[in-house]
């Protein structure tokens, strides 16, 4: 049995996952990725996923090794965004060959790091493994470990090539990778009662912005975010925090669960979008790290900083009640943030008509049912043609989702706002759910929607756009489309040629 | 003036031939779109003839300063697309569009001939383009009877679709399919691109047709119009979308523009975009710092298209990625970044 495939029936067993725990082990030895059905939208490979969750260490190489288009298709997409160093998006990859399919990659693959390391010099170098070099046996572990002793650097292997499974469980195996080889590597140089990680928050337009002044305010310290505008040694001195947050529903569960067991770092899983939600995890925030030693008075300033915050937020929000009441909403974000929004979109007054499941967890879906009442609007799978029809019998006000379903909101003349990872704005906090909130309105309220719904002139009555008499029709006259008639032979009410 | 050119015309009969237009524009009455008004209203007086005979397939397109020798190209193959002919007076399209010659001429290659002019009063229609050249159409209707439609603009959906509705009426034919096929695409680009243009600020300073066109325009694609600046007295100020037009100069502008998304005047905006640090697009006369000005289109459903593309462009090209700094609290407490504050 390969490394690999131990490391993936490992991750099928979560003991930090409720849904997980609660399949009969047959099933859960399937895991919880499923079936890609052909013509459905298409969620991201493992590959995928692990890059995602890793990218936004900023300030190491990310090289991939694989042929061009596994780096190449996705690159520089994700807007996660970073305070220093750019070298997180520079597209690194070892662009394999025919001959390097059929003669093995590993010594490219030595080469590239080599190259990367006197060129750029970054502080680690994370190396990707993809399906091509997986199948013809390129060991990435083996490579790693040899630049790490030769050139004395971390060489970090992640082994989640795209045939591993789902984006999900690639987001897992990345978080592997940081357990294996960074986290718990060095040490900070001082430590706080009040130093947090964050876990699966990766500061996608700066969302991560919108929340650390409020932390800061608090004293609060962000140790190490995994992996927004992260340095590979905040990651590698993540160890020595005293509490975590799990953010992005369960994409990185494994590394909370692991770094509690390992080095008593108790978290809790919590979200940054809407009102509600956001102070509810400054209060556990608080809360965990007074259990672990802060001093207590952290609890009243929270509450003061809450109170202060929510009143700002729900001011902020005042002016859109009113028109966005009772406009309906269909949300597809993939799963990852669905009930936080939805309870963020409820305190607006929108109403939602529908939301996808399709990534989510069992615990998600719960909170859901909880929030909107019933479970009877909740998709597990909308393909398409079925989301155009619903669309365009205008059963959703406004559609909500990533970028691969955009066209089929705007084909069918749809407001559409983007609230997945290639998101413009930043929907983080306090100050997020009002962009989220303004973003809802700036599309409903755009004018272009009546405009293309109009049929078009040839499709409606035109009459009496001009008087009767000058209709040459009803002066008895036939005329000759210019299109059927040679130009040559236009007519030219003055006699001449008619162009000079 | 007129008495000159009567004393003129008395005096030297073998002159009778030679026509004579007199204008009376002198330069501290009016904007330019006012003197190019008068100037097709007096040729019209001066030239056009009564006339009896109807051909129900010429339409006379009075286009007004605003547009551009590509704009007119593009007019004149819509209307024939449709079977019928254009007489395009004036008609930069062949003069001032930027061909060789084959030999030196002291004068202007192109242009509408004297005989078109005196035949506009046997068209069907007079398709009027912007408001500058309402009297034009008026003089001629009353010279000759033909009637007049005033196109107040010709860029954006409804404006094209009520002119192409007009062509197809009016020659009772139907829509070629490459303008079905163009409205399908300038629909797909509105769709793509109103994201760039919602609830963008827009200052925009321009002779009032041309003001009037992309300033509706702007609204239509979702922009609000933070300040309009213009030349001269127009009914379209009315119609603007915003509250205040300034009858002013490019100090007025610049002063007004501050803080907006998008600044929209001739070249000599330039260094008042460069001073404010906002975005700069280049419309009206005179544009002399790019090239291909006479050649752009913004008129029909290709038109309209292109000039989605034009400013999104320009929008995209200022989009920044916000950094840190960006969402530092304001003010002690007080986390900043708020988005702009809808007015409605």
């Amino acid at each position: 049995m390969s490394a690999l495939t131990k490391k993936v029936i490992e991750l099928m067993n979560e003991p930090g996952c409720a849904r997980n725990q609660a399949k009969p082990e047959k099933e859960r030895k399937k895991g919880c990725g499923k079936q890609l059905m052909p013509g459905a939208v298409a969620g991201g490979c493992a590959f995928d996923g692990a890059k995602i969750a890793l990218q936004p260490i900023v300030d190491v190489a990310h090289l991939v090794h694989g042929p061009i288009a596994c780096e190449g298709n996705s690159w520089d997409s994700r807007h996660v965004f970073s305070s220093g160093p750019s070298t997180y998006r520079t597209g690194f990859t070892t662009d394999l060959g025919e001959l390097d399919v059929i003669y093995g990659g590993e010594k490219r693959l030595f080469r590239a790091i080599r190259e990367i390391i006197e060129k750029y010099d970054p502080p680690a170098v994370f190396v990707y493994q993809t399906c091509v070099p997986a199948m013809i046996g390129d060991d990435i572990d083996a490579v790693c470990k040899a630049a790490r002793e030769k050139f004395g650097k971390p060489v970090i292997p992640v082994n989640a090539p795209g045939f591993a499974g789902a984006k999900n469980l690639g987001n897992k195996l990345g978080g592997e990778a940081l357990l294996e080889h960074v986290i718990g590597t060095e040490e900070p140089e001082t430590t706080t009662p009040y130093d947090i990680n964050l876990i699966g928050e990766y500061n996608v337009v700066g969302e991560l912005w919108q929340v650390k002044p409020l932390l800061d305010e608090l004293g609060i310290r962000i140790l190490a975010t995994i992996s927004g505008d992260a340095r590979y040694k905040d990651i590698a001195c993540s160890h020595r925090a005293r509490a975590a947050m799990m953010l992005c529903s369960q994409a990185l569960i494994n590394v909370a669960r692991k770094m509690e067991e390992r080095y008593g770092i108790p978290y809790f899983e919590g979200s940054f979008y809407g009102i509600a939600d956001m102070s509810q995890a400054l209060r556990n925030i608080a809360r965990l790290l007074v259990e672990r030693g802060a001093d207590a008075e952290l609890l009243a300033r929270t509450e003061a900083l809450i109170a202060r915050e929510e009143a700002r937020a729900w001011a902020r929000l005042e002016p859109y009640k009113g028109r966005l009441q009772g406009k309906r909403v269909l949300l597809f974000t993939g799963g990852v943030k669905s009930w936080s929004v939805v309870s963020a979109l409820q305190e607006v007054g929108l109403t939602i008509i529908g939301t996808s499941m399709r990534k989510s967890t069992a615990n998600d879906r719960e909170k859901v049912k909880e929030i909107m009442g019933t479970d009877a609007h909740i998709f597990d799978e909308l393909p398409p043609k079925e989301m155009y029809r619903m669309l365009k019998e205008a059963r959703a006000d406004v559609m909500l989702s990533g970028g691969r379903s955009q066209f089929v909101a705007l084909k069918a003349k749809t407001p559409w706002v983007e609230v997945n990872q290639e998101r413009h704005y930043a929907f983080a906090g306090y100050e997020g759910i009002a962009n989220l909130v303004e973003e809802i309105d700036k599309a409903l309220a755009n004018p272009i929607w009546a405009q293309v719904r109009e049929p078009a002139p040839w499709e409606k009555e035109v009459a009496g756009a001009v008087p009767d008499a000058v209709i040459p029709a009803k002066a008895g006259i036939q005329l000759q489309p210019a299109y059927l008639t040679p130009p040559g032979e236009r007519r030219d009410p003055a006699g001449v040629t008619k162009r000079c | 003036m007129e008495g000159f050119l009567r004393l003129i015309r008395d005096k030297h009969p073998e002159l009778a031939a030679m026509e004579v237009v007199f204008v009376s524009t002198p330069d501290y009455s009016g904007a330019f779109q006012d003197g190019w008004g008068k100037a097709v209203t007096r040729m019209v007086e001066s030239l056009a003839k009564p006339s009896k005979v109807r051909t129900p397939w010429q339409v006379n397109i009075l286009p007004g300063c605003h547009l551009t020798p590509g704009d007119l190209e593009e007019i004149r193959e819509i209307v024939e697309a449709f079977g019928l002919y254009p007489i395009i007076l004036p008609d930069l399209s062949g003069s001032l569009d930027g061909h060789i010659p084959e030999s030196f001429l002291p004068t202007t290659l192109g242009g509408t001939k004297l005989e078109h002019i005196r035949k506009l009063g046997e068209a069907a229609l007079t398709i009027v383009l912007g408001e500058q050249m309402r009297p034009a159409a008026a003089a001629l209707e009353k010279i000759a009877g033909v009637p007049y439609k005033v196109f107040d603009k010709l860029t954006g959906l409804k404006a094209c679709d009520d002119f192409i509705a007009l062509l197809s009426e009016l020659s009772e034919n139907e829509v070629p399919a490459r303008y079905r096929r163009q409205r399908s695409q300038l629909l797909d680009t509105m769709l793509d691109g109103h994201f760039h243009f919602g609830r963008k600020r827009v200052a925009l300073a321009a002779e009032p047709d041309l003001l009037y066109a992309l300033s509706t325009w702007f609204a239509e694609m979702g922009a609000e119009i933070q300040c309009a600046v213009t030349t001269t007295q127009s009914p379209l100020l009315e119609r603007l979308p915003c509250d205040e037009v300034v009858l002013g100069d490019l100090e007025d502008f610049e002063r007004a523009a501050a803080g907006a998304d998008l600044l929209v005047t001739h070249s000599h905006g330039r260094q008042a975009a460069e001073r404010l640090g906002v975005p700069f697009f280049r419309a009206g006369l005179p544009t002399f710092d790019r090239i291909g000005a006479a050649h752009r289109v913004s008129v029909g459903y290709h038109g309209t298209r292109d000039l989605i593309f034009e400013v999104g462009n320009v929008f995209m090209a200022a989009h920044r990625e916000r950094t840190a700094e960006d969402f530092k609290p304001q003010e002690a407490g007080h986390a900043a970044a708020a988005p702009t504050v809808p007015r409605h």
